[in-house]
């Protein structure tokens, strides 16, 4: 098997990343290296890849996910505090370009057992014994022969759509779950493919606000910094609900668009790209409407779209004088953030070069708009993961993961509780 | 070839197919699943019922549908035979026949039938 395992060492290496604090951005650039194929499911790779502070409370289910790679794995940890279990022979390293390197040799030693794959942190158990059990050894009493394989069977409920008494599906997902942004957890109760009931169990990880907007708020920053910035974010959350939408290649090309983006770009061809492949009318594209109430709960983007004139960029004199008026009111459904994004992206790119031209600077430091929404001094916007639970019952599951790839949910942390 | 000759043939293949079978399974018999990896994958979730439940495909609609498409096509084979030789009257009748199906298949379409899931 010795060649066999060599041939296997020339392929790139699968890794499955569960993402922490801060690391979405870093991820996605990570995407583009050659060396390495990013699974969707931790079946299929041979390193779990954890990137950012996983914060305690998620602890637990990173054990479980560590045990659902097939043996032999190994974990790297990327501005990361190793598991308990796995402390001494964890693999830490810090700079991001040195991933490709180090995942390419862990997979190596591996494969051609230079080194031993890590241990089982869960014990290897059932989560129930149900073996033998019964008259038959089925696990239990009766017809439906009680507890299969630990779980208990569904009791049925009234279907949503028509009132059939049908199997409802409870189970709970994330918060490593590629699909859904870093750190969201939720118990869900589906019948057949539609959402029933949604429960979120824990937040998205908070994001910290990036440096040049925290500047904004104490002194006059470069208005082309700020608009790039927005510009990638923008860019880099279109990127996410294309790569959901299958659109592979065109969502590695915005990332690599990403990169390389300078002020006065134009992204036309990249709206041209969307449009053929017909990504404004993929699954869930016409839902997933909001509420005035909600769209001024999650404010930024998904609020100018929905109609809301929130912008604080309308206050401040510099941004007038370089002829800025806010973008949107295109609707409330998925498409239309999903153009906001593309709008607010074109538009800070044509701002950001007519400011590096003119080398304007912000004037108005009270508050400033970053990706998420109005920021002020004190007042970060919160977490509205929330709204899931009103906006997901009644959708079909594809639609309703393309409702929370089109929103921005995660709160932005406050720096000030970080130091204190 | 005689009967007995394919019978011997088809001892011997079925024989081979079996064989190779266990073989090709050797690799794999001392690979053990951990119970943390037969639990289906959740990002970290766990699920709370089995999924061995029962839910509406629903495709019901789309089954009728088929069959008021099928009826028609059905009736139109030996109707194209005998055409010509019946001339206007045929067609007259085939078409009072279409427009009864027709019927169903508009009651699909409002009933969003054509709306694929």
């Amino acid at each position: 098997m010795n060649w066999l395992a060599r041939l296997a060492c020339r392929a790139p290496v699968p890794v499955y990343p569960a993402i922490g604090r801060n690391a979405l951005p870093q991820i996605q650039d990570w995407r583009l290296d050659a060396r390495l194929q990013w699974t969707r499911s931790p079946r299929q790779a041979r390193i779990l890849l954890v990137a950012g502070d996983i914060l305690p409370e998620c602890r637990p289910a990173l054990r479980r996910l560590h045990d659902q790679l097939p043996a032999p794995s190994i974990t790297l940890w990327w501005r990361s505090t190793p598991l308990a279990g796995l402390a001494d022979r964890a693999v830490v390293f810090e700079d991001a370009d040195e991933l490709g390197t180090i995942a390419g040799d862990a997979c190596r030693s591996l494969l051609l057992g230079d080194r031993q794959g890590e241990p089982n942190l869960c014990p290897d158990e059932p989560p129930a014994p149900f073996e033998g059990r019964g008259d038959h050894g089925q696990g239990g009493e009766g017809m439906m022969g009680g507890k299969p394989y630990g779980r208990p069977m569904a009791m049925t409920a009234e279907d949503l759509r028509d009132g059939l008494e049908l199997d409802p599906l409870e189970f709970s997902i994330g918060p490593f779950w590629p699909v859904l942004p870093p750190g969201l957890a939720a118990r869900l109760v589906l019948h057949g493919d539609v959402i029933a009931e949604v429960e979120i169990t824990s937040a998205p990880f908070p994001v910290d606000l990036q440096p040049v907007f925290e500047q904004a708020l104490e002194r006059p920053v470069p208005i082309a910094d700020l608009e790039m910035a927005r510009a990638r974010n923008h860019l880099r959350q279109l990127s996410h609900s294309m790569w959901l939408s299958g659109l592979e290649s065109a969502s590695l090309s915005v990332l690599r668009q990403v990169q390389a983006l300078q002020p006065h770009d134009s992204i036309s061809g990249l709206c041209e790209r969307l449009r053929r492949v017909g990504f404004f009318f993929s699954a869930g594209a016409g839902r997933g409407e909001i509420s005035l109430e909600q769209a001024e709960r999650l404010g930024g983007p998904a609020a100018r779209a929905a109609g809301l004139e929130q912008d604080a960029r309308t206050r401040d004199p510099e941004y007038r004088k370089l002829g800025f008026r806010p973008v949107g009111g295109r609707g409330n459904d998925c498409r239309a953030r999903w153009q906001q994004w593309l709008d607010e992206a074109s538009q800070a790119l044509h701002l950001a070069g007519r400011a590096r031209s003119s080398g304007a600077e912000t004037s108005y430091t009270e508050s400033v708009e970053a990706p998420r929404g109005n920021v002020q001094c004190g007042r970060y916007p919160a977490d509205a993961s929330a709204i899931l639970s009103e906006l997901l019952p009644g959708l079909e599951w594809s639609e309703a993961m393309a409702t929370i790839a089109s929103l921005d949910l995660a709160g932005v942390a406050d720096p000030g509780e970080g130091r204190a | 070839m005689e009967a007995s000759e394919l019978f011997a043939l088809m001892i011997i293949s079925t024989a081979t197919f079996a064989l190779g079978l266990v073989l090709a399974g050797i690799p794999f018999s001392s690979l053990r699943i951990s119970w943390p990896q037969r639990a289906p994958f959740l990002g970290g979730g766990i699920p709370d019922t089995h999924a061995w439940s029962r839910f509406h495909v629903r495709y019901y609609p789309m089954t009728l549908l088929l069959i008021a498409f099928e009826m028609e096509m059905m009736f139109m084979y030996p109707w194209a035979v005998v055409y010509v030789a019946e001339g206007v009257k045929a067609l007259v009748e085939m078409g009072m026949f279409l427009a009864i199906l027709s019927i169903g298949i508009v009651y699909g379409w409002r009933e969003g039938v054509f709306k694929w899931q």
